[in-house]
């Protein structure tokens, strides 16, 4: 069968969930791929209920051995995409407090799991399609809150940005994404100064980046203007903030 | 992890600080499990329903939809009404049984096996509920239904969410032609004549309310605002608009206003701006939203009552009480001179099998009416007794003041919900404030 529909990888997290549904309200096939295979189905399920949009499920463990290669054997089966969707993440070490493994965890799934994959996929690519990936404000200045989580998140938006380098012309577009804190499980129980934003409206912020070919998307806007002051706050007075 | 945070009944008037956990994933939510606590939806039960000592368990990011063949959708437990009705009502299904609020879950609408404005025709929400997913105490999921274990089945409709933590539901949708209902307004000069509206031209209506004027004095109390609707047919969908239309987004009430403002001078103003607005006899095809939710065009309005917040009274009575027993009601809360803003009467049909359903055949009366305090309390327990010696019962969904005396009175079928709660709950791991509160379990 032809696809030309999106890939969307860590399908269960909150902001992908939201943007798999607005694209299959654009008529968009899907793929939902992740490693929690009953909890895709129900969101697969969902999407078609609502939106009566064609949705397949791809099992995708970054941990597992077969990495990446089964996925895209599978993906590959199922014919070119239109684009690619990057949400896996995890919060678990964030901090530095976590044991080693933890930490491995964490580089890799934030990061290390990205490139071998989405190189892979390329092929499989419209030219004219895109590949978005989720990376976040954590990224833009290492704090003692989640610095081995956003050291992870930087490099994906630098793989991000220097894809999208070598792309410009003749490739899919490549947009990088740097969410601020969105209402999701991952933040369910952290105390936000400003409050935390709704999934929702972040998906339909990335969705119009995408759509627009950015190369950077900070979603919601205001985050922009947040990080640029921390990125340039001198440290003595960054060293008195307990972010 | 979970989230200390305040929350709070519809009402507002109690506040409490409690571990609330807000699941995304089925896995997420059984690694939450294990505590003592209670399901909550989007917090429209008035008083403590949805209120715990121990953990909250927040469903509204459960709320995938599964499946939907022959008529019947199967979903998440904390899928809205409101969700529902604006994917299904453009390919010609609607709710088969709706509150006066589209912000419910369904596991909230099975808890409280709601009832609507058809209910004297329609029944309850139970009715149309073909089967349930129930996690139980021992952490289990079952799937119940009227034939598939109907003793658990009809103890967890109605059943406050204590028999176990509700995950989907199956629902029957009703076939509809259009977004529309076509209203008769028919304004009554006192409660005689709303009454006898009921008597007369109820059986005629699928769907029929009264918004009734409380604090008018004299013959006038009592007086209403009678609505009388059926589903629009495709020929009366006002000229050059969709067949089913769909809601703006919602007004924000975005302050409080202080407690008190609204007084019984202005809730007299209000009640009387209201009556006369409406003229004596009108036909009108309204969109399914207006009619339905008419309070759904401000959100959080609860904060119109300030920080004291506010509390509902509603009964339903047997058949047998009518004229003398309401309006000697309806004249207790005149003599107390206590505020009171919407008054709504309407008459109930056949009652559920729900061991706890709240519907049952006769007059129901709600009363919204500003926290107050002791006077508010005292007026309560007032109207409890009264309630209780017509043979009538309270809502549990809407209720701040029961005991566990009354509840022994008002719901005869308690003692068989106690058993099936001993079955699957013996050690009453299911818990909210309100199942403490009125002795559905034991407190600690």
């Amino acid at each position: 069968m032809s696809h030309a529909g999106v890939l969307v990888l860590g399908a269960t997290s909150t902001v992908a969930r939201s943007l798999a549904a607005r694209w299959a309200q654009e008529g968009l096939p899907l793929l939902l791929a992740g490693r929690d295979l009953p909890e895709i189905e129900r969101v697969a399920a969902d999407i078609r209920v609502r939106y009566g949009s064609q949705v397949e499920v791809v099992a995708c463990d970054t941990a597992a051995a077969g990495y990446p290669e089964a996925v895209l054997a599978s993906v590959a089966r199922a014919g070119p995409l239109r684009g690619v969707l990057w949400a896996f993440g995890t919060m678990a070490g964030a901090d530095g407090s976590g044991d080693a493994q933890t930490l491995r965890d964490s580089a890799w799934v934030n990061f290390g799991a990205a490139p071998p994959l989405i190189e892979g996929l390329l092929p499989l690519i419209d030219r004219e399609g895109f590949i978005a990936l989720l990376s976040s404000v954590a990224g833009d200045r290492g704090r003692q809150s989640n610095y081995v989580y956003g050291a992870a998140k930087a490099a994906l938006g630098t793989y991000g940005l220097g894809l999208r380098h070598r792309l410009s012309g003749k490739g899919p577009s490549v947009t990088v994404v740097r969410l601020g804190v969105v209402d999701t499980r991952m933040t369910w129980g952290m105390n936000v100064p400003g409050g935390t934003a709704d999934p929702d409206a972040v998906a339909q912020a990335v969705q119009r980046g995408i759509a627009r070919r950015r190369a950077v998307v900070y979603a919601p806007r205001r985050w922009a203007l947040v990080m640029a002051v921390i990125r340039n706050l001198p440290e003595p007075l960054f060293n008195l903030l307990r972010i | 992890m979970g989230k200390q945070r305040e929350i709070a009944g519809w009402g507002h008037q109690v506040r409490v600080l409690t571990d609330v956990e807000r699941p995304e994933t089925v896995r997420g939510l059984s690694s939450s499990l294990g505590v003592q606590g209670i399901a909550r939806g989007l917090g429209r039960s008035y008083g403590d329903a949805a209120l715990a000592p121990g953990r909250v368990w927040q469903m509204t990011r459960m709320r995938r939809m599964l499946a939907f063949r022959d008529g019947v959708l199967t979903a998440e437990a904390g899928t809205s009404l409101g969700d529902i009705q604006r994917v299904f009502l453009p390919r010609g299904y609607t709710l088969p049984v709706t509150p006066g609020t589209q912000w419910v879950t369904l596991g909230g609408a099975v808890a409280s096996d709601v009832h609507g404005k058809n209910h004297h025709r329609a029944g309850a929400f139970s009715r149309y509920v073909e089967g349930i997913a129930l996690c139980t105490a021992d952490g289990e999921v079952r799937s119940i239904g009227p034939t598939r274990d109907p003793d658990l089945f009809w103890a967890t409709v109605g059943g406050m969410g204590l028999t176990g933590l509700i995950l989907e539901v199956s629902l029957r949708l009703q076939p509809v032609e259009t977004g529309y209902i076509s209203v008769d307004y028919f304004r009554t000069g006192g409660l005689e004549e709303t009454l006898g509206w009921f008597a007369e031209h109820d059986a005629a209506y699928p769907f029929s309310v009264a918004w009734l004027d409380c604090l008018a004095s004299g013959q006038a109390l009592g007086r209403a605002v009678m609505m009388g609707g059926r589903p629009a047919a495709a020929e009366e969908v006002p000229r050059g608009k969709m067949a089913y239309p769909m809601p703006r987004p919602a007004l924000r009430m975005p302050v409080r206003l202080p407690s008190g403002a609204l007084s019984r001078g202005v809730g007299i103003a209000f009640n009387a701006a209201y009556y006369g607005v409406h003229r004596p006899v009108l036909r009108k095809v309204e969109p399914w939203w207006k009619f339905f939710y008419p309070l759904d065009v401000v959100d959080d309005w609860h904060r119109l009552y300030g920080r004291q917040g506010f509390v509902q009274y509603q009964a339903i009575f047997p058949q047998d009480v009518g004229l003398r027993e309401i309006r000697g009601l309806l004249g207790r809360i005149q003599a107390a001179r206590h505020p009171n803003f919407l008054g709504v009467l309407k008459r109930l049909g056949e009652s559920s099998p729900g061991l706890l359903s709240f519907p049952a055949p006769g007059l129901t009366l709600a009363l919204d009416l500003p926290m107050q305090g002791e006077r508010t309390r005292s007026l309560f327990r007032d109207l409890y007794a009264q309630t209780a010696d017509l043979g009538g019962r309270v809502y549990l969904a809407k209720d701040s003041f029961l005991t566990p005396a009354l509840l022994q009175r008002m719901y005869p079928r308690l003692a068989e919900f106690r058993a099936v709660k001993e079955r699957v709950d013996p050690m009453g791991r299911w818990r909210s404030a309100l199942a403490e509160r009125v002795g559905l379990v034991e407190a600690p």
